[in-house]
């Protein structure tokens, strides 16, 4: 095996949840891609070590969603995504608003609180986990897990009622 | 649909639109390619050094610090800007002269430039308990990709910039640095540097207590993110916590690190001869390999050997490589269990778990598998049954699964990696003899066992 192929082989399984939670924590897919890129290149220069590591996938995860938080701080836009998939039965397109409302109200929150909750709720890491991710204690992901879901019910509610009088 | 279920299915459905098909590599190495040349022709028409662009990037060639560099993760956190402290901070000589001082960084295979002295800063600096200590933040580049350093350097008390050595880095994102060194003989030291307008908790100690927790010693709180304390002699890491708030918001919450040193060569984390014997108690088993596995287990458990037993509860082969399973019974009735696999030089530990003292011979213990040589996850399981036991059963999510353990008195099955589950022995007359989760596999060993519940088996 040449000496990076098991790089290779980490890219090639770990690319696409990266890109995935990447675009969730950005709400940018072109931003998404330069941020697993980047995250992935680091850990390539740094390969041999990182790859002894017991979780390498942990390391990228973590450069990445470090670079995520200080990316947002210097964007004034962000995209905003359209849901086109799998609308049910019924009204076709009362879901998707209703998903679109909750990743709009997921992008108006802090940077470290949603990056918690895309790491909890779509990338399904353990609150240990998380912490690690973030670099903070398992309590601070707990908090603002708990903080984060509460804003989102706040924002979601109203404009979920309104819409169904509008209906 | 609560908000939980209706943020899942919000976020799998936006995480749908991203298309991700295709080759990954391919696309990685393409992005890469098109990455540096778009990098290229941005400065080809300022530097026509840029030619010669490979080299940059091997860090071969300087870039001068105005070219603007890709920046990776490491950007600057709330101590790059924090003022110094530390009872050096208006040493304005000396501080210049650990500017030009700061050396580049020599990572395996690349030279990390310092690119803009000017741009270092010096979050802490002083003489204290014995040593000279400064912390920089250091602005670098490889090549075109930029990124910072968090630096301590150390030295004797009042050491010229010259006289003044690297002695480990972070990140220079990192919100919370600390330096811990400490000797048999000799007092250590203590810095944690913390944004000044953050609080310091800091608990040196721990025990393991009976009921299968891990009781940390009361914590002493400082103000302004600032910790220096000198520490007695101490044998081996005392286990030292570190908690930071910052508005109300813990955002660090781990251990101190540590760097140990004795003039003796004693290593009290080595079990002797008869603890060895002791422990196997009759099995066959390569008694180096054991030595090193428990010398680890003492280490990563922060005990030493002296007066703590330690029982193999199970030895056999997990791929093809020799395994073990075996605890420690610290003093106090706790009751620590590890599992390794491999060899006196290469191994890897599988599991580390802290048992209540009461039952913990009894109990059953299991524990999940990584693909070997990489850190994917498995869904093999091995389980090692108490003596005694007639029926051993994994339960999940639906019925429990009957288990035969082999003849090494383990059992391999399956399991979703993330599927929560617990195993079950049970006696000759239908008795529970014990229980024990199905702890997850963890993603950083550096924490003492017992102190999340990914490594005991009580809340």
């Amino acid at each position: 095996m040449a000496p990076h192929d098991d790089f290779r082989a980490f890219v090639e399984q770990h690319w696409a949840p990266l890109v995935r939670t990447a675009y969730l924590l950005t709400g940018d897919r072109g931003y998404a891609e330069d941020l697993v890129q980047s995250a992935l290149e680091k850990t390539h220069r740094r390969w041999s070590r990182v790859s002894r590591m017991d979780a390498p996938v942990a390391y990228v995860r973590r450069a990445m969603v470090n670079t995520a938080t200080s990316w947002r701080r210097r964007r004034r836009v962000s995209e905003v995504p359209l849901l086109l998939v799998d609308g049910p039965a019924g009204d076709p397109y009362a879901p998707v608003d209703q998903r679109q409302q909750v990743l709009a109200a997921l992008r108006t929150l802090p940077p470290r609180m949603r990056a918690v909750l895309v790491l909890r709720y779509f990338a399904d890491l353990s609150e240990s986990e998380t912490a690690a991710a973030l670099g903070c204690s398992v309590g601070s992901v707990k908090s603002q897990a708990s903080r984060g879901l509460t804003r989102l019910r706040e924002q979601i509610e109203p404009a979920l009622h309104t819409a169904l009088q509008r209906s | 649909m609560n908000t939980e279920t209706t943020l899942r299915d919000a976020l799998a459905a936006g995480a749908r639109t991203v298309d991700v098909t295709g080759d990954p590599w391919a696309g990685f190495a393409r992005r890469e390619r098109t990455h540096r040349r778009r990098r290229r022709a941005r400065l080809a028409g300022v530097a026509a050094v840029l030619a010669l662009a490979g080299g940059v990037q091997a860090g071969v060639l300087p870039l001068p610090a105005w070219t603007p560099g890709i920046p990776v993760a490491g950007l600057p956190g709330p101590l790059t800007d924090a003022p110094t402290r530390g009872n050096l901070a208006g040493d304005k000589a000396f501080l210049a002269g650990m500017r030009q001082a700061v050396t580049d960084v020599v990572d395996p295979g690349e030279v990390w430039r310092v690119i803009d002295r000017g741009a270092i800063t010096f979050p802490y600096a002083a003489d204290v308990a014995g040593r000279r200590l400064v912390l920089a933040s250091v602005p670098l580049r490889y090549g075109f990709l930029d990124d910072r350093a968090l630096v301590w350097y150390e030295g004797e008390p009042g050491a010229a910039p010259a006289g003044m050595r690297e002695s480990g880095r972070s990140d220079g994102g990192e919100p919370v640095v600390t330096y811990h060194q400490g000797s048999a003989e000799e007092p250590g030291v203590l810095v944690v540097v913390a944004p000044p307008d953050s609080t310091v908790a800091v608990s040196t100690g721990f025990r393991y207590t009976a009921a299968g927790r891990v009781e940390h010693s009361a914590p002493t709180s400082y103000p302004n993110g600032l910790v220096e304390r000198a520490t007695q002699p101490a044998p081996m890491d005392p286990g030292t916590t570190v908690t930071v708030r910052r508005d109300g918001e813990v955002i660090y919450d781990g251990g101190a690190g540590y760097g140990w040193s004795n003039s003796s060569g004693a290593m009290p984390t080595e079990p002797t001869e008869a603890t060895l014997t002791a422990a196997l108690a009759g099995r066959s088993f390569d008694r180096e390999i054991l030595r090193r596995w428990v010398t680890q287990a003492f280490g990563d458990a922060r005990l030493a050997a002296a007066g703590v037993g330690v029982k193999v509860r199970w030895t056999g082969t997990v791929d093809g490589q020799p395994a073990a399973l075996f605890t420690l019974h610290p003093a106090g009735g706790a009751v620590l269990a590890y599992a390794l696999h491999g060899t006196a030089d290469a191994y890897r530990q599988d599991l580390r778990l802290l048992l209540p003292g009461a039952g913990a011979e009894t109990r059953p213990i299991a524990w999940r598998l990584r693909a070997e040589g990489k850190d994917d996850p498995t869904s093999r399981v091995y389980v090692v049954a108490p003596p005694g036991t007639s029926r051993l059963t994994l339960s999940a999510s639906g019925p429990p699964v009957e288990l035969t353990p082999d003849a090494t008195g383990a059992a391999v099955t399956t399991l979703d990696p993330d599927t929560a589950a617990s195993v079950t022995a049970y006696g000759g007359d239908g008795s529970v003899l014990g229980s024990t989760p199905v702890t997850q596999l963890e993603n950083d060993m550096g924490g003492i066992p017992g102190d999340d519940l990914n490594t005991r088996v009580v809340p």
